[in-house]
Parts: C-alpha cells; sequence; structure tokens
C-alpha cells in the first residue's frame, strides 16, 4: 500500500485514489491544431522513468481534488504531493531526475 | 511401550512461567494428556514424554520437536477437527487451551508404523531434481503424478466453510516497536515516557521474548521482574497500546506494517461476537524493529532425530515451561550459546554428558561453573552421527582436523537422548528486508544483518546482530530517543539495568561436519547436504536456483533455521564467501498467516457493495428477476405471479412487455443512469469541449443528444443534457460510464481548464428516474398531471418541464431510448417509490406494465440506438452513423486526433443491422463476421456482432446490431456470424441498423 | 423509518434505509448496556454550496448564522451545520427545511453561488457511543484517534469500501454521510462490525 498526502486532506491511502496518469504531459491549447506532434506526444507517448516520476491521482474517494505526485518508481517513496499547478520537482530541487 | 500417560513425567516441580494449578486436557493422535497453562502444545507433549510428533515431508524419516518458536522445521500438526480443522500448525507456537485436539501428519496408517517410510530406503534415488528428471518425460506423468505429490507432503485441508469471522482494524502510530523482548521493551519504556504514540507488537501471549527462555537477571532480580515492572509502566501510558497474540507478517510500503492479531486461537472457539483472527493495518511514522534473532543448528550426519533440538529451544524448555526435554544430554555447539544450554539443563537436574565445542579455546569464564556442574568439554571436536531410530539414543563424537575436512582421531559413541546444536544465531532481517532493505554479511557473528535504511523501519537488538543483553536494552532506549528527537518530542531517560551475562567469545564458524549418512540442511522439506552438492555440480549455484532446485527454504518455515547454512554450503562448494553468494530476498509473509483476515468481512455477498434503486423493494415484491448491472441491481423482467423462473417463462415476460410499450404504455427503472448537475457561467463554453455538437444555442427548457469523445477521438460516451436555467445543465450519462464521465470532466475543470468557472455535482442518487414509454404515455401523463398542458406543442420531444407530482417536485425529459413517444421522469428519491406507484395506478387504465433491462434492451437493438456494446472504445462517432453530431465549427475533446487516417478510412466497421436468414436463429453478440464459414483460418474478419436480441416481439425474429467493413457493405447483402467456441455459424442478411420507425415518427408524435 | 411532517408525507417519502432497520439492542450487549447507539437521521435538508466569492461567503454566513468552516472541519450547532467538501465547496445539512434553499437563491446572485440539493442523495447515519472510533478505524485508513480527528473535524474518505462523508458531532458522536443507493449494505457492513461492541438501534 502507498500512502499518498493529499494537500488538502493530509495522508490517505491510495486506494482512496485513483491513477490518472503522467503529469508532466502538457495538452496543447484547444485552438492549436497545426501541431501534430504536439498531440500525438500528449495522448499517446509515455516514459517509463527509473526513478523520479510525476503523476496525477485524483482523490475520488475525498475531495475529488487532482493531486500530483511525485513518486520514485525504483522504491515507491513519495517525495512530495501538490496541486496540479503546482512544479514538484522544481520544489525538490535536491533531488536529480532518473536516479 | 508407546501408551503414554498423562503423568506429565518430564515436568520439573518448580519453577517455570506455566500455572501448575491449572491443568487442562488434550489429545494428540487420539490420546490424552495434560499439560498446563502457559504451555504450548509442544511443551505439554514433551512434559509428557511425547518426542515423536511427525514424518518429514519426502523421506518419512520420525521427526520430534525442534525448536520453540515458530521458526519450527518439524512439529506440524493439524488441529482441531470438522470446519476449524487446520493443518500445518506449528505445535512450538499453538497455545495449549482445553479440549485442544491435535494430530500428527504425513504418516499412514500412523505415526509408528507408515508405509512410505520405505522412501527413506529408496533415498539414494530420491535427491534433488529425482522426480522431474524420472518421470516428466515418459508417457503417463499425469498418472505418476498423483502419487509422488501424495507420498511428499503436508496436511490436508478441510473442506468445509469456515465458520469463524475476520475483522480488520486501521491504527496510526508515531512509534511502532515490532517485538517485545528486551530491546523492544526498553524502547517502548523510552519511547512512551517520551510521550509518543506507541504500538509495541509481539506474538506472543506476554511480553518478555529471550527474557523468557533464559535464567537472566537484570539489577541482580530474576528478569521478569523487570518484565512486569515495565509492562505495568506502559499499561499506565495512555500513548502506549500493547498488542500481545499479534504478530506482524509484512512491511510494505509507506512505512505500513501489517500485523494479524490472534483474537481467538488460543480458545477453544471464538466466544459470543469475537472473531478469529484481526488483521492491524499499522501506519507508522517510525519503526522499530525488534525482532530478535533465530538460533541455527549444525550439519551433521542424522542431524533430524526425535531428540535432537536447538541449544537455545532446550534452554527454553526447562527455564520456561520447567519441562526437561530429556534426561540425558549432549551439547553441540560453536559458540557461547551452548554452554548457556548445558548450564541451564544441569540446574534443572538433566544430565550433561559433554559440551561438544567445535572450538579450540573454550571460553575461560565458564571453567568455573563446567568444574561445578562436572561437565565435560570436549574442544575441537563434532558430533559425526547420531543413533535411534524413532527418537536419539547415542551420539558419536569425533575431533576435527584443522582444516575442518576430516575427522582425526579415533571417534567414539555416548549415550544421550538428548543433543542440544548450536550453529549460531541468525538476525531476523526479514522486515527490514520486506522494507526494501538489503542485508549484509557480517564475520564476526557469521550471520547477514541489516545494511542500509531503506523506509523508516531501524533495527535495534539482537535483530541487528546486537547479542548482548545489555546491548539490547541500550539499543532499544537509544533508538527510541533518536526518533523522538526526530517527531520534536523532548527525548526521556531510562536507566538501563544491569545484567549478570558473561562477555561473549567470538563464533567460529562450523557450517557442517564430515561423515557419511544423510546430513539434513532444511528438515521440513528433507534438503539435505548432498542435495546442495549436487545443485552445486549441476551448475545451480546462485541462491534463487539453489532454492528452486533443491526446495531448500520453501516450506511453510521458510527455511528460518536452513537457509543460512544452505548458503554457506554452496559457498564453501564455491570457494566463495558468503557476502558473494548473497542471500535469498524475504517477501511477507514472515510466518504463515490464514486467508481469513485479510479478506475480512468483504466475502459472500458482501465482496461487492450492492447498489439499489429507490423502487428497488416495490420491484423486490412484484416479481422482478434482478440482473447486475456494475453495481446497481436491476430488474431484467418481471415475472407474473403465477410463473416461475424458467427459459419460456423469461422469453414469454420479455416479449410481453415489449408488446405493451410498442401498443400501450410501459414504465422502467432508469434511476441508475449518470446524473450530474451543471452549474456556472462557462457551462454552456464547457458542454461546448467535451460534447462533439453544438450547446450554445440549446434553449432553457429543452434536452439535446450528445456524444462525447476521449483525445485519441474514438467515442467516449453519450446521453442527453438539458438546460434548466440560463447557467444550470442536468446531464445523463451511460450507467456503466457514471463515475467515469465525472471524473473526466473534473479532469479538464481542474486540471486543464482552471479558469472557467463551472461547477459539476453527481446528483445520480438524488433523483429516482423513470421512464414512462408508448403510444399512451401521454394519457398517462396528462392524468397524473390535470393541470398542466402536455400535449405535442406544449410539451414537443426533446422538451424538459419542472413539474409538481402530487404536490412532488418533478422534472420530465420528453426524451426516448425506445423509439416510442416516452417521458423521463425524475423525482427526488425518497418519493421513487410513490411516483412510481402513483404512474401504475393511473396507468391501469391503459394496461400499463413495468418493464425491465431486457425489454428495453430489445427496443432500443429495434431502434438502432447505440448503447455501451457499441460504445467500446474502439469506435468512432462515423462508425456509429453519428457524424452529423461532429461540428466542424469549434474545438473539442477529441476534435484533433479523430482526423487521423486509420480513423477516416472508408473501409472501418461501420454499424448495421443484421437478421438471420432463417428469420430464427439466435446469433450470440460477439460472434465474428466473415464470408464463408468453411474456409480454412485463418479467415479475415470483416467485423463483428455488437447487440442480439434473441427475439424482437416487434418484427417476430432475431435481431442484432454489428460492425461491418465499409467495403463489404457496399458489395455484398449476406454475412456469415461464427462462433467457433459454440460451434456456431448462421448467414445474416446486412441492414439498416434502424429496424423500427425509421423516421422516427413515433417519439414525434 | 422515522417520522415526517406530516401524515400524507410519511405515506409518500420513504428513506433508502426504510426496509433494513431494526430497532432493539443487539451484539454483544453486556450488563452496561450498549456500548455503540446507531440511528438514521431523516429527513435532512442536504445542499452543497459552491462558490468562490469570500464576501459572499461571509454574507451566507451571517444569514445562516454560521461560520464557513475550514478545511477538514465543520462548524454549527445542533440543528445546523456546514461541512468542508473541498476547495470552495461546503455541505450545508440540517433538519428538512424546504424553504433553505430558496432562503439563499432570493438574497444572492445565482451566479455567485450554486446550489446543489442533495438531500435524497445521501443516507445519513449517527454513530454514537464509547466504541464509536473503534467501528470507524475497521473500515477507513483514516486517523481516527481523538487528538487527530476530534469534535468539529470532518472527513471524506473510504468507508468499508464506500465514498463517505464522516462529521465528528462531538468526541463519541459521529453523522455519516453515505450515498443513498448503497445505505442498505452500508447498514449491514456498520451493524456487523458494531456487534462485538453491542450496540442500539434507536
Amino acid at each position: 500500500m502507498l500512502i499518498i498526502n493529499c494537500p488538502l486532506c493530509g495522508p490517505r491511502d491510495h486506494a482512496e485514489f485513483t491513477y490518472v496518469g503522467d503529469a508532466t504531459k502538457n495538452r496543447p491549447k484547444n485552438g492549436d491544431s497545426s501541431n501534430d506532434n504536439a498531440w500525438y506526444d500528449f495522448v499517446y507517448l509515455r516514459d517509463n522513468p527509473k526513478g523520479l516520476h510525476e503523476e496525477l491521482w485524483q482523490h475520488s474517494f475525498g475531495c475529488r481534488c487532482f493531486v500530483k505526485v511525485l513518486r520514485n518508481t525504483l522504491t515507491h517513496e513519495i517525495i512530495a504531493t501538490g496541486m496540479p499547478k503546482d512544479n514538484l520537482i522544481l520544489k525538490e530541487k535536491g533531488l536529480e531526475l532518473n536516479v | 511401550m508407546f501408551r503414554f500417560q498423562s503423568r506429565q513425567q518430564q515436568r520439573l516441580d518448580d519453577g517455570g512461567q506455566i500455572n501448575r494449578l491449572a491443568p487442562i486436557n488434550f489429545t494428540f493422535d487420539g490420546k490424552k494428556f495434560i499439560g498446563f497453562e502457559g504451555d504450548t502444545l509442544a511443551s505439554a507433549l514433551l512434559a509428557n514424554g511425547v518426542r515423536l510428533v511427525g514424518r518429514s515431508f519426502k523421506y518419512h524419516r520420525p521427526r520430534g520437536i525442534y525448536s520453540a518458536g515458530i521458526e519450527e522445521p518439524n512439529a506440524l500438526v493439524a488441529l482441531r477437527s470438522g470446519d476449524r480443522h487446520e493443518p500445518n500448525t506449528r505445535a512450538t507456537a499453538i497455545e495449549l487451551f482445553p479440549g485442544l485436539e491435535a494430530k500428527s501428519q504425513n504418516r499412514w496408517p500412523n505415526l509408528l508404523l507408515d508405509y512410505l517410510q520405505i522412501n527413506n530406503l529408496l533415498s539414494p534415488f530420491l535427491s534433488a531434481g529425482f522426480y522431474y528428471k524420472t518421470f516428466m518425460g515418459l508417457p503417463g506423468w499425469h498418472f505418476y503424478e498423483y502419487f509422488i505429490r501424495k507420498a511428499a507432503g503436508m496436511g490436508d485441508g478441510t473442506k468445509f466453510k469456515d465458520p469463524d469471522k475476520y475483522d480488520k482494524k486501521h491504527v496510526h502510530c508515531d512509534i511502532l516497536i515490532v517485538g517485545g523482548g528486551p530491546t523492544g521493551i526498553s524502547a517502548a519504556v523510552t519511547a512512551g515516557r517520551a510521550g509518543a504514540r506507541v504500538i509495541l507488537v509481539d506474538n506472543h501471549p506476554k511480553l518478555g521474548g529471550q527474557l523468557n527462555g533464559e535464567r537472566y537477571f537484570l539489577d541482580k532480580k530474576p528478569a521478569h521482574h523487570w518484565v512486569e515492572q515495565c509492562v505495568e509502566e506502559l499499561d499506565g501510558l495512555e500513548n502506549v497500546t500493547i498488542a500481545t497474540r499479534t504478530s506482524a507478517f509484512g512491511y510494505y510500503d509507506s512505512d505500513v506494517v501489517n500485523a494479524i492479531e490472534s483474537v481467538s486461537d488460543h480458545l477453544p472457539e471464538p466466544l459470543g461476537y469475537q472473531c478469529r483472527q484481526r488483521l492491524w493495518q499499522i501506519r507508522a511514522k517510525k519503526v522499530i524493529l525488534a525482532t530478535g534473532a533465530t538460533e541455527r543448528p549444525i550439519v551433521f550426519s542424522n542431524n533430524d532425530r526425535p531428540g535432537i533440538m536447538l541449544a537455545s529451544a532446550a534452554r527454553r524448555y526447562v527455564n520456561q515451561y520447567a519441562v526437561k526435554p530429556g534426561k540425558k544430554a549432549v551439547i553441540f555447539t560453536n559458540n557461547d550459546d551452548g554452554y548457556k544450554t548445558a548450564f541451564d539443563l544441569a540446574r534443572s537436574g538433566i544430565e550433561v554428558v559433554a559440551v561438544v565445542d567445535s572450538r579450540k579455546n573454550i571460553p575461560e569464564h565458564f571453567e568455573k561453573e563446567l568444574n561445578e556442574k562436572d561437565i565435560e568439554v570436549i574442544a575441537s571436536s563434532v558430533v559425526i552421527d547420531t543413533y535411534g531410530y524413532f527418537g536419539l539414543n547415542s551420539v558419536k563424537i569425533g575431533t576435527l582436523s584443522h582444516n575442518g575436512k576430516t575427522i582425526e582421531s579415533n571417534p567414539y559413541i555416548v549415550s544421550a537422548d538428548l543433543l542440544a546444536v548450536s550453529g549460531g544465531w541468525s538476525p531476523n532481517v526479514h522486515l527490514y528486508c520486506h522494507s526494501g532493505g538489503k542485508p549484509v554479511y557480517n564475520d564476526s557473528i557469521e550471520a547477514f544483518v541489516p545494511g542500509e535504511l531503506s523506509q523508516n523501519g531501524h533495527s535495534a537488538g539482537a535483530s541487528r546482530g546486537s547479542f548482548s543483553l545489555t546491548d539490547c536494552l541500550q539499543e532499544g532506549h537509544n533508538i527510541a530517543n533518536t526518533m523522538a528527537e526526530a517527531l520534536d518530542l523532548e527525548v526521556a531517560e531510562q536507566i538501563i539495568p544491569e545484567t549478570n551475562e558473561n562477555t561473549i567469545v567470538p563464533i567460529e564458524a562450523l557450517w557442517r561436519v564430515p561423515g557419511k549418512g544423510k546430513k539434513f540442511v532444511d528438515l521440513q522439506d528433507d534438503v539435505t547436504e548432498s542435495d546442495i552438492t549436487l545443485a552445486h555440480r549441476e551448475g545451480y549455484v546462485s541462491v534463487e536456483h539453489l532454492k528452486r532446485y533443491t526446495t531448500l527454504g520453501m516450506g511453510t518455515d521458510q527455511g528460518k533455521t536452513s537457509n543460512l547454512n544452505g548458503q554457506a554450503i554452496m559457498a564453501q562448494e564455491k570457494s566463495e564467501p558468503i557476502e558473494k553468494i548473497g542471500t535469498t530476498t524475504f517477501r511477507p509473509p514472515y510466518t504463515p498467516i490464514a486467508l481469513g483476515p485479510l479478506a475480512g468481512r468483504d466475502i459472500g455477498l458482501s465482496y461487492k457493495h450492492t447498489r439499489r434503486s429507490a423502487m428497488h423493494n416495490w420491484h423486490k415484491q412484484h416479481g422482478a428477476i434482478f440482473v447486475e448491472a456494475g453495481q446497481w441491481l436491476r430488474p431484467q423482467y418481471y415475472l407474473n405471479e403465477m410463473e416461475q423462473p424458467s427459459k419460456e417463462n423469461m422469453d414469454k415476460a420479455i416479449s410481453r412487455e415489449v408488446q405493451t410499450v410498442r401498443t400501450s404504455v410501459g414504465l422502467v427503472d432508469v434511476s441508475t443512469l449518470g446524473k450530474i448537475d451543471i452549474q456556472g457561467k462557462d457551462s454552456a463554453e464547457f458542454l461546448n469541449r467535451v460534447y462533439t455538437n453544438g450547446w450554445t444555442k440549446l434553449p432553457i427548457g429543452k434536452a439535446r443528444y450528445g456524444i462525447m469523445l476521449r483525445e485519441d477521438g474514438l467515442v467516449f460516451d453519450d446521453g442527453t443534457t438539458s438546460r434548466l436555467d440560463e447557467c444550470h445543465y442536468f446531464m445523463t450519462t451511460t450507467t456503466s460510464n457514471a463515475a467515469a464521465v465525472l471524473s473526466h470532466m473534473e479532469y479538464y475543470l481542474q486540471v486543464q481548464w482552471p479558469k472557467l468557472d463551472v461547477k459539476v455535482t453527481s446528483v445520480t442518487e438524488q433523483w429516482a428516474a423513470m421512464a414512462l414509454a408508448g403510444p399512451k404515455s401521454r394519457n398517462v401523463l396528462s392524468k397524473l398531471l390535470p393541470t398542466i398542458n402536455v400535449d405535442n406543442e406544449s410539451f414537443p420531444f426533446m422538451g424538459v418541464r419542472e413539474v409538481d407530482i402530487e404536490g412532488v417536485p418533478a422534472r420530465i425529459f420528453r426524451i426516448s431510448f425506445s423509439g416510442e413517444l416516452s417521458y423521463e421522469i425524475n423525482v427526488p428519491a425518497d418519493f421513487g417509490e410513490f411516483i412510481w406507484q402513483r404512474i401504475l395506478e393511473v396507468g391501469k387504465a391503459y394496461s400499463i406494465r413495468p418493464y425491465g433491462t431486457e425489454a428495453m434492451g430489445i427496443m432500443r437493438i429495434e431502434k438502432g440506438h447505440v448503447a455501451g456494446p457499441e460504445l467500446d472504445g474502439r469506435t468512432t462517432a462515423t462508425d456509429l452513423g453519428l457524424q452529423k453530431l461532429l461540428s466542424s465549427k469549434k474545438d473539442f475533446i477529441g476534435s484533433k486526433m479523430m482526423h487521423r487516417e486509420g480513423l477516416k478510412d472508408e473501409n472501418r466497421p461501420r454499424l448495421v443491422g443484421l437478421v438471420p436468414v432463417d428469420k430464427k436463429s439466435r446469433v450470440k453478440s460477439g460472434a465474428i463476421l466473415v464470408k464463408d464459414p468453411t474456409l480454412a483460418p485463418p479467415v479475415p474478419k470483416l467485423g463483428h456482432v455488437s447487440s442480439s436480441a434473441y427475439l424482437s416481439p416487434t418484427l417476430g425474429h432475431p435481431i442484432s446490431l454489428g460492425f461491418v467493413s465499409g467495403n463489404i457493405i457496399e458489395t455484398t447483402k449476406k454475412i456469415w456470424a461464427v462462433s467457433p467456441l459454440h460451434n456456431e455459424s448462421h448467414e445474416l442478411e446486412i441492414t439498416d441498423p434502424v429496424f423500427y420507425d425509421q423516421k422516427s415518427e413515433r417519439l414525434h408524435d | 423509518m422515522t417520522e415526517v411532517n406530516t401524515s400524507k408525507n410519511s405515506l409518500r417519502r420513504q428513506s433508502g434505509l426504510a426496509h433494513v432497520i431494526n430497532y432493539g439492542q443487539f451484539g454483544n450487549v453486556t450488563l452496561n448496556g450498549p456500548s455503540l447507539f446507531i440511528c438514521e437521521r431523516h429527513p435532512l435538508t442536504i445542499l452543497q454550496l459552491d462558490t468562490n466569492k469570500s464576501k459572499t461567503l461571509t454574507d451566507i454566513s451571517n444569514l445562516l448564522n454560521v461560520e464557513f468552516p475550514h478545511t477538514n472541519t465543520c462548524n454549527g450547532d445542533d440543528k445546523r451545520r456546514i461541512l468542508w467538501l473541498g476547495p470552495n465547496r461546503w455541505l450545508i445539512v440540517e433538519p428538512e427545511h424546504e424553504c433553505l434553499q430558496t432562503l439563499i437563491n432570493n438574497e444572492f446572485n445565482s451566479s455567485e453561488v450554486f446550489l446543489t440539493d442533495l438531500s435524497h442523495g445521501k443516507s445519513t447515519v449517527r454513530l454514537r457511543g464509547r466504541n464509536a472510533r473503534d467501528v470507524l478505524m475497521k473500515g477507513s485508513g483514516v486517523d481516527w484517534h481523538l487528538n487527530s480527528f476530534g469534535a468539529d473535524y470532518c472527513a471524506h474518505t473510504k468507508l468499508f469500501d464506500l465514498a463517505a462523508t464522516v462529521d465528528c458531532r462531538d468526541i463519541d458522536v459521529f453523522d455519516i454521510y453515505i450515498a443513498r443507493g448503497f445505505a442498505e449494505d452500508f447498514w449491514g457492513t456498520l451493524v456487523d462490525a458494531a456487534a462485538e461492541f453491542g450496540y442500539q438501534v434507536d
């Protein structure tokens, strides 16, 4: 089991959350239909990093907020959590990606 | 000679932690015995002189009690009987209770006369991999396998349903302490005094751990005084919870430790409302692993006979249980531990013949006591072999050569009925490993100890290799204070009591003794030294291969006494240091656990929660046959009063319901549809983005059908959304996608478009919904709403009205799934059953009938409406014939990706209607569409059947919806549906997907 | 079934628990009496309020005479409770009061405050007694310890595998809100978990 610290509700079991996906992907602007690659990247391309990874979870049994989770895929350690707009990796400067 | 009397002939007259005033009756293999309160089954059997308790796994060799704890490899018995029968329980861990019933295992017909002991004579052939090597290639392996598996093995499980209840509990703490020995108690006292929220778990009935089995003195008083004093203090602290009989079996991510509390395992059966066991899921900020260490044996010839046991176990039997495990003892050791055993046994009146120490130098500080007790020490020597078939009667002793590979002088035999063996202690690093840690080898104690810290679980005391009592007490205190500091608590004082222990002289590794005969490494799995050397010769040298090839450590004890010996022997064979060989990965559970507490109360119908509509009770009372739709229970169809459930009556009921709706009027419960309330000034803009069609021009009081795409351009869900007010909409979704659509919208509002002012709320449960459908539905509605004009002009198709029905506020939507004139009536759920009944009463004049999901499904297929089977995540709007809903004037979710080449291919399978050429075949949904069913595979797939109505009462023959490749539709009118699994093939005619009322006149009038 | 205002209503209105509640004492009731008391609260007005205008919030709070609570807490008195639900979202609960929605709607602009009536969508169970926290501990991983979850705290969690809102009305009094469709199942699980302590259904 993982315990995810919901920025609003506090630490909760991961069973209260629904995994949404990779939080590092940016949706191309709605009006922007010229950039095929950007859409392809947003919809399909997913890395499978060993080490730190930003993920999006929804606290579906709680406040229903989407929560950004910085997780180490190697150890399952959750290093930080925040709201979708937060950049957790910057916040945890001391840590390098893909450790 | 084997008739045991119940006089406890091996019990000491005094001492021990048993209550001699509380005798307990029990039976073993049907014979009656008496033990005392405080006994384990093992100690009570030993007290009664029972040495032989089981037969070994493979060779059926007689076995006795080997340890005094959960590490027991030998003494596995079947406990209780009937529905509480439990195989493979460890006699050393079972608390004696009145009426306890135990049976030996793996013998036939009985322990003394076990026919399969022939395996022992055949044993030269039965080495690792023997069965597979010999039988696997031959014809008839399946025939042999049955007998082979029967000959080897453990106890049989019960086939009855478990009568007991199991419970779960979620707990939190600042500091979890696993293990209530000296380290754990010391840590608990310090952490408790510091004010931390502490949970101390221990798998025994009382705290003390190793102290209970030793004759230690703390501050010059027997150690139990200190334990009692600490427990009293801890009991008085509100911030400390002590959980005894609670075994921590796994350390998981996020510092979650799971433990099982044996609530009533020590009782004949649970009392009243007690559960049998309870799972504790412990969420700790910090964890102290004070799990102690396990003694391991030495590998020598015939080291498995009843009467041979671990040195510390022999000591525990005399000290804790006041039981003499033998009359005449030999101690065999490579470390100081054997001496402690020798002294404690001698003090209890057991004749200690000799201490055989493989080390050259005898620790000087033992000499005085050795002389006092007249115990002979034979240095640089080893036990070479043992004798006695049903129990030890003598041992052979010899001197070890310098290199340890041969026996030097002439060996000699001494008689003894107890051989206590100590090969050193291995820290219990299991939970540390579960937490993600990698153990490292420590030469000074010849064992693996915790390495770097993973998570927040710190090992202390014997579990990190600190074997002296003072160190244990000190480390417990220190680690607790370090944690208290980290938790911003005041550190606490504790005066560590003075101990009476001797300085420890280092162990000198001795893993195995040269000699012939069976030398068991893993007693539970009957893995011998020669199996390991064979594995080495055959190249299975990695510890992981060694384990799987020989089954070393794969029994219920998970090799607690055998792993390190096996790995050390492999290291010797490879001439490599043990640290290079490494150790296998420890995984939860630490000890065998029952599945009951993991399931808790989530069994039977409680496994999955059931969701009921507000009209559920009415349905139940009126002949509804229910079907599961996700978690919901929905009426599938209704049987008349006299009808019994049968296939014929089901068909009859469904036809009746469809005909009623098509000719008159019916009522169906549609409460399960997802309902989402949408408010906010940007609601219309938001709907424009989530739906493919336009929403800005929808007037207040009107509903519109829409489809949603996923980002990849495929259809996600469909439904109607109504505008209730300027900035207030009411959306419906399919039953199965209700939760997914809500999350989908929340995602865009929170993550992608946080600036949009839109609030979405699920109101599925707020409204009971029912569809009144059929040509007479308007008549019923107008009777229900006498003051409101419901004619076609005033309440047109896709109109929405908020009205009162007999004082109940209702929302009525003129939308149709069945293809008939239809009104979906929503009322607050508490009024659902009342309004449902009122409509049926009012509708009596029109022969109204409730209908279920079957009739509903048939009618939507007749009408060519798409539903779940068509919205399967692989179809585009064009595939479904819904291309006119794709707006080109705006961007919406999926609008970019839906233009990809593959999604615009003309030859993609498109929605069609399918009718069996013989007008009667029932075509299974999921059947594959092919050109010719007689072709040899691979046959090109031209499409599939998505939904099938086995009968269409309206058309008089079965119909289906399906998907057929675009180019096929244009060139042919006939196609075959095949279902090879059912050996079925039917010829179908391809038709328009709308079978009924193609101009949709019926819903518009 | 709980009594409703008028006799006409009681025939018409039915709670989601109407068919499952048995009154009396059950389980391990000792001579000291039951240590848990369970009852349904019905009918209630349950109104979800969304707004991100703090001025509006202050005005509504003056109108209702209850402060809007912060994250994970509740405010109110014996009658009216306001629970924090999520960012800019609250739940107002009180014994059935039909005009509450009208009251707010009349006073405030519909583009500033958004109300959603959930009175029928939720079933409410009150769990009271010295073992109430022990029962909650069986069903959810929230830290129910008094020091972490005292009076006027609320939590939205997975309780016995169902989405639930728990309002700590007092040290040993909890109001549990559950989706109506699951109410019967929830009740069954709750009383099963309570049986070892002995409980009374009022």
